[in-house]
């Protein structure tokens, strides 16, 4: 399987030999479109729609008054991190009435990104629930929204009750540097399991 | 971990682009990575429509219960533009064919050549499901 891929490839490399899926997951609001659409080298694939009065009593804008509009399927994007890895991105919807979708888009991932929001942090719970239910080995990264109460990572883990080898990281899912950091933080931990677990 | 696609099979899909009014065609897995695409569609844009194909898929089956109380295996997806139709089928356990086609293209010979594909490459094109997620292979 070494051939070269096409040569109308602008971005990803002959020598990407190894891809991995990744989840860009969170609840509602967090801020997992713009993530995925910051880090994407390729036009991402987008399914957003305007939210309607149906959805108000369900999907809280508490603190998003600027949001009109709600991802119903998914995201995609791809990321190129070096000459031998690529990173294809697939955003989850964040509402439980979706949660079909999302057991189904994590076939395949190798771990995921939960994005977390300090206005709302108990919101994050349903998430990481489901990423434990699905072994599916998971990093948080907290979305510095502007006006958002600013806590220490410490009391963050404390708050989401996370373990203590799971990386906890701030982003702004605006700039592409910061989410970098935070993706790379997630493939960091996946390589460190599989080392242990090769180990083991 | 696994390889991205390096589109081996993209020459067995051009075959199903001999219907009159067939555009592209994209072999995707299950979990959403490219397998292969005809010659006239980039990557990144398949890419970014195999994503997409999968997630449809998904939804797709999510509706079933609507055709009443019986879980039969999801057969197809048909959307009609109005400057086309897209036809995504199964092609063989975790794997989906989907072409694209003018909106004058005769939908039959259209799926009759689908079906002949996915049983002619037949081993080929599945996708089982991997037990080392996680780790490498």
């Amino acid at each position: 399987m070494g051939c070269a891929p096409d040569s109308d490839d602008v971005y990803l490399r002959p020598s990407v030999k190894t891809a991995a899926k990744l989840l860009v997951v969170g609840h509602f609001a967090v801020g997992k479109t713009t993530f995925v659409g910051t880090l994407s080298e390729i036009r991402p694939l987008r399914t957003e729609e305007v939210m309607t009065q149906a959805g108000a009593l369900v999907d809280d804008l508490a603190g998003t008054r600027d949001k009109t509009t709600t991802t119903v399927a998914m995201d995609f994007g791809r990321l190129t991190i070096n000459d031998s890895l690529v990173l294809y991105l697939f955003g989850a919807p964040g509402q439980r009435r979706f949660t079909k979708l999302w057991h189904d888009m994590t076939r395949g991932a190798l771990g995921a990104l939960v994005l977390a929001d300090t206005r709302r942090l108990s919101h994050s719970f349903e998430v990481m629930g489901l990423l434990e239910e699905l072994n599916l080995p998971y990093a948080v990264a907290v979305n510095d929204f502007e006006g958002a109460p600013v806590h220490s990572l410490d009391e963050v883990r404390e708050a989401l009750d996370l373990l203590d080898e799971t990386p906890l990281v701030r982003c702004d899912a605006r700039h592409p540097d910061s989410s970098t950091r935070a993706l790379i933080s997630l493939v960091e931990y996946l390589l460190s399991r599989k080392t242990e677990l090769e180990h083991a | 971990m696994i390889e991205p696609t390096n589109n081996e099979l993209g020459w067995m899909l051009d075959d199903v682009l001999k219907v009159p009014e067939a555009r592209h065609a994209i072999l995707l897995s299950a979990d959403g990575m490219l397998r292969a695409h005809s010659a006239y569609i980039g990557r990144d844009d398949a890419e970014r429509l195999a994503a997409g194909l999968s997630g449809l898929q998904s939804i797709s089956r999510s509706t079933a219960e609507f055709c009443g109380p019986t879980e039969s295996p999801w057969r197809q997806t048909l959307i009609e533009f109005g400057h086309g139709f897209v036809f995504l089928v199964a092609a063989g356990e975790g794997a989906y064919l989907a072409v694209s086609t003018g909106d004058e293209v005769d939908m039959e010979s259209v799926t009759y050549r689908m079906h002949k594909l996915v049983d002619r490459l037949g081993k080929e094109l599945t996708s089982p499901a991997r037990l080392d997620t996680g780790s490498r292979a």
